[in-house]
C-alpha cells in the first residue's frame, strides 16, 4: 500500500529535479560564457563560442587564453580600479544612509503618532507610483541649483529617502515591534529615539539587512544617474566606465566581458556573505501577514 | 527603574557592519586618490572615446601654452542629449563647447533660428575664409536656415568593400562595375548555397530592412531621403518609391541577392568571415571597425566607389557625422571658438584622425597630405585615403533637422512592410513593387508629418506646408 506514494514520491523529485538541472543549465551557461569570454582574445571571441578548442588537457588550447583585458581595465588607460573604488563608496554609503533614513520614517510612520500623518502616508504611496525617470529633469535643476551637480552628494542625497524604503520600513514596523513593548519603554522613561535605537532597529534587523542589500545592488547598477550627474570622469562608477569601453566606432567583447566580470565579481561576494539576511528580511515579511 | 533595551549593536547586522567598513574604506581611498585638479575655464564635452584619446595631447598643448585651461569632459551620448537640451531650452549649464554626433546636435534645431543653443558661426567662418577651406557638404548637417552652427569633424563618404580574396579567385574584374545592376549581374553567380535549402550561404549584398542607416544611406545616394536638403519632409517622393522597390527586389525572391549582416555584433562579425555577404557599405569610419573586429580579412578586402543608381550617377554616399559647436550660453565664446578652431583645423589631428580612425578630416588644405597616399594592408594595398578623398566633394546633402531620427525610423517600417507584403504577393520586379512602397511611404511620411505638426514651438515659425 505505501509502495505507490513511495513510487509517486521518487517520480516527483525526478520531475523536481529535472526542472530543476534545467534552470541550472540556463542560469549557469550564459555565467560560464561570460567567465570565458573575458579571457579569450578578441579572435578568439569570434572564432570559439566556448573555449578554444586544440591540443590542452581536455581538448582545449589554454595557451590562447588571455588575462590581456583584465590588465587593459587596470590599466590607466580605462581605470577600472579608481571607477571599483567610486562604485564601492557610492553604493555602501547610499545603502547605509537610506537604511537608516528609511527605517526612521518607516518607524516614525508606524509608531508615532504627529499632525499631518495621514498626509505623510498618502505621500509615502502617491511617491511610490512615481516613474523615476519623470523624475530625472527636476532633480537634475535642483541638483544644479544647490551646486551639487558633478559631486557623489549629488547622486547619494537624492536616493537616501526611497518612498519604496520607508514603506518597507512602516510595514516591518507594524509587524515586527509591538506597540506594547514600545509602550512600556516610554512608561519606563525613554525618549523616542532611545526606543528606536534601544528596542525598534534591533528588532528591524532582518529587513535592515535586506534592505542595506537591495539598495546596494540599487546603486551599484545604477547607470543613468552617474551619467546625468557627474561630468568629471575621475568620478565615475563601474557601470559607466564599462559602457564606455564600447565606443562609437568599434566593440572589444573581450573588455566588456572582462569588465562585467569585474562588476558582478564584488557584488556576487557581498551577496554570498549576506545572504542569510537577505533572505531572513524577505521571509521576515512574508511569513507575517 | 532604568529603561533598558537589546544593545546597539544587535541591530549592526553583519551586513551593516561589511557596509560601514566598506563605506569608510572606500571614503579613504578616493580622498587619497583625489588630484584636486583645479576646474579650467573651458569646458568641453565630447561623446566617443577615441576622439578624447586623440584629443588629449591637442589639449595639454593648448593648456601648456599659457591659454585659458580646458577641461575636456567624455560622456554618453544620450546623456549629452539630456544634458544638452536641458542647457539650451532651461537654464541648466553646458560645457563651453560641444561635440556632437548628428542625433545629438540636430537636436538644437528643434525651434527657430533664434531658439538654436549653438552660436551661429558663419559670419567667423566667412571672416576668416574657412568657408572655403572645409568640404562644402560636409557643413550642411550643421546647417540651419542658411546658417552654420558647427564646424564639422568629418565627411564620412561611403564606398562598397568587397571580398576581393573570393572575386579575385572567381575571375571577376570589379573595375568593370558601374552601376547595381552591373554589381548584381556580375556577382549574382558568385552566390552559393551547399544544400537544397533556402537561404543560401553566400549573398552578393549585405542590406537589410532592419538596417536604417544602410538604407538612409542609399537612398541619399539616390538623390533620395527622409528631408530636402533644405529641410522640408519629403518621404513619399517618387525618387525615394524607386529606390525603397528596388531595394525590396534585392531582398527577396528567386532572384534575391541581399542578406543580413549586422554590423556591431559578434553574429555579423562572425558572417563577414565566413563570407555570407560579398559586399558591405563602408564609410570611412567602418574600416576602423573592420579592422578590429574583423583583422582576420586584412588583405581580403578592397574597395570601389559605391555603384551608381543609375550610368554616371553618384558614385558614393554619407553615413554619420559630428561636429564641434559653441554653446551660446557660453560666457567665453572668443576663447571657445580660439580653441575650437586650435583643434579640428590643426593638421596633427588630421592625420591622428586617420591614422587612429581612418576618417578622412574635411579641412580640404590637409588633403594633399602623403598620409592619405599611403596603401592600407588591410585593403589589399589600395591608397584608400585618397580614394576617400576623391569622393569627398560628392558626398550628398543633409538636412539640419531634429526628426531625422524619428523619419529614418518610419522610413525603415515602410521598407519592412514593402517586403513582407511583396514577398506574400510574390511581387518581385521593382516595377510590382513600387505601388506597395509608395503606399508604405505615404503613410510614414504621414506619421512623421504629424509629429512635426506636433512641435508648436516650430509651427508658430514655420510656413505652412514647410514641414521642418
Amino acid at each position: 500500500m505505501n509502495s505507490r506514494p513511495r513510487h509517486q514520491s521518487k517520480l516527483g523529485s525526478f520531475a523536481l529535479y529535472t526542472v530543476l538541472l534545467i534552470v541550472s543549465v540556463v542560469v549557469v551557461v550564459p555565467m560560464f560564457y561570460l567567465v570565458v569570454s573575458a579571457f579569450k582574445t578578441e579572435q578568439g571571441f569570434l572564432e570559439h563560442t566556448f573555449l578554444p578548442t586544440g591540443d590542452g588537457f581536455l581538448g582545449i588550447a589554454w595557451g590562447e587564453l588571455t588575462t590581456k583585458q583584465f590588465h587593459r581595465l587596470f590599466s590607466p588607460e580605462i581605470g577600472i580600479g579608481r571607477a571599483l573604488v567610486n562604485s564601492i563608496f557610492l553604493s555602501s554609503t547610499t545603502a547605509l544612509l537610506a537604511t537608516f533614513v528609511c527605517a526612521l520614517a518607516g518607524y516614525a510612520s508606524a509608531a508615532l503618532d504627529f499632525k499631518g500623518k495621514k498626509s505623510f502616508e498618502w505621500l509615502i504611496l502617491a511617491a511610490l507610483i512615481i516613474p523615476p525617470p519623470l523624475l530625472i529633469a527636476p532633480s537634475y535643476q535642483w541638483l544644479h541649483s544647490l551646486n551639487l551637480l558633478d559631486s557623489y552628494a549629488g547622486l547619494i542625497l537624492p536616493a537616501i529617502a526611497p518612498a519604496f524604503g520607508v514603506f518597507l520600513f512602516r510595514q516591518a514596523t507594524l509587524q515586527s515591534v509591538p506597540k506594547s513593548i514600545v509602550e512600556a519603554a516610554r512608561i519606563d522613561g525613554a525618549g523616542e529615539f532611545g526606543i528606536f535605537f534601544a528596542i525598534a532597529l534591533p528588532m528591524l534587523r532582518p529587513m535592515v539587512g535586506a534592505f542595506l542589500i537591495i539598495t546596494f545592488l540599487a546603486t551599484w547598477n545604477n547607470f543613468i544617474g552617474p551619467q546625468i550627474v557627474l561630468q568629471s570622469t575621475e568620478k565615475q562608477p563601474l557601470s559607466v566606465v564599462i559602457y564606455q569601453t564600447q565606443t562609437a566606432y568599434y566593440s572589444d567583447y573581450g573588455l566588456l566581458m572582462a569588465g562585467t566580470l569585474v562588476s558582478i565579481l564584488p557584488v556576487a561576494a557581498l551577496f554570498l556573505f549576506l545572504q542569510r539576511d537577505f533572505i531572513a528580511g524577505l521571509s521576515s515579511g512574508a511569513v507575517k501577514g | 527603574m532604568k529603561f533598558r533595551g537589546l544593545p546597539l549593536g544587535y541591530a549592526l547586522s553583519p551586513g551593516a557592519l561589511v557596509m560601514l567598513v566598506l563605506a569608510v574604506c572606500s571614503g579613504i581611498a578616493i580622498i587619497a586618490l583625489d588630484s584636486r585638479e583645479e576646474s579650467g575655464e573651458l569646458s568641453m564635452w565630447t561623446f566617443a572615446q577615441p576622439h578624447y584619446d586623440i584629443y588629449v595631447p591637442e589639449v595639454n598643448n593648448w593648456n601648456s601654452s599659457g591659454k585659458p585651461i580646458v577641461d575636456m569632459h567624455l560622456i554618453g551620448r544620450q546623456v549629452m542629449d539630456r544634458r544638452m537640451l536641458g542647457g539650451f531650452l532651461g537654464d541648466v549649464p553646458t560645457a563651453d563647447l560641444l561635440e556632437a554626433e548628428r542625433a545629438t546636435a540636430c537636436l538644437a534645431f528643434a525651434g527657430p533660428l533664434d531658439a538654436v543653443g549653438f552660436v551661429d558661426i558663419t559670419d567667423r567662418l566667412e571672416a576668416e575664409g574657412l568657408l572655403d577651406a572645409i568640404n562644402g557638404p560636409a557643413l550642411s548637417p550643421w546647417t540651419f536656415e542658411g546658417r552654420i552652427f558647427g564646424i564639422p569633424h568629418d565627411v564620412h563618404p561611403v564606398m562598397l568593400a568587397y571580398r576581393a580574396d573570393i572575386t579575385e579567385a572567381a575571375g571577376i574584374d570589379m573595375s568593370e562595375v558601374e552601376t547595381w545592376d552591373d554589381l548584381y549581374r556580375v556577382l549574382a553567380p558568385l552566390q552559393q548555397r551547399t544544400d537544397n535549402g533556402d537561404p543560401m550561404d553566400r549573398y552578393v549584398m549585405s542590406l537589410w530592412d532592419s538596417e536604417s542607416d544602410m538604407l538612409e544611406t542609399l537612398l541619399l545616394q539616390a538623390d533620395g531621403g527622409a528631408f530636402t536638403e533644405t529641410g522640408t519632409l519629403a518621404i513619399d517622393r517618387n525618387v525615394n518609391v524607386t529606390a525603397v522597390a528596388n531595394m525590396v527586389s534585392w531582398m527577396i525572391g528567386p532572384n534575391r541577392v541581399a542578406t543580413h549582416v549586422p554590423e556591431f555584433s559578434p553574429t555579423g562579425d562572425q558572417l563577414k568571415l565566413d563570407g555570407h555577404a560579398l559586399c558591405y557599405l563602408m564609410p570611412d569610419w567602418m574600416c576602423n571597425v573592420w579592422r578590429r573586429n574583423v583583422p582576420t580579412l586584412e588583405g581580403k578586402v578592397k574597395l570601389i566607389p559605391l555603384p551608381a543608381w543609375e550610368p554616371g550617377g553618384r558614385r558614393t554616399s554619407v553615413w554619420g557625422g559630428s561636429m564641434l559647436g559653441i554653446a551660446r550660453t557660453s560666457t567665453n565664446q572668443d576663447t571657445a571658438w580660439e580653441f575650437a578652431k586650435h583643434l579640428y583645423l590643426s593638421e596633427e589631428l588630421a592625420l591622428q584622425l586617420y591614422r587612429a580612425g581612418d576618417i578622412i578630416t574635411p579641412i580640404q588644405e590637409h588633403w594633399d597630405n602623403p598620409i592619405f597616399n599611403e596603401p592600407d594592408d588591410y585593403f589589399g594595398g589600395q591608397r584608400k585615403g585618397r580614394m576617400y578623398i576623391d569622393l569627398a566633394p560628392d558626398v550628398p546633402l543633409r538636412a539640419a533637422t531634429p526628426y531625422f531620427k524619428q523619419a529614418r525610423g518610419a522610413v525603415q517600417n515602410a521598407v519592412s512592410r514593402t517586403r513582407e507584403e511583396a514577398d506574400k504577393l510574390s511581387l518581385y520586379t521593382p516595377e510590382e513593387i513600387e505601388p506597395i512602397a509608395r503606399k508604405h511611404l505615404e503613410q510614414a511620411h504621414a506619421e512623421v508629418a504629424t509629429i512635426i505638426n506636433g512641435n508648436a514651438f516650430l509651427r508658430e515659425n514655420s510656413n505652412e506646408g514647410d514641414l521642418r
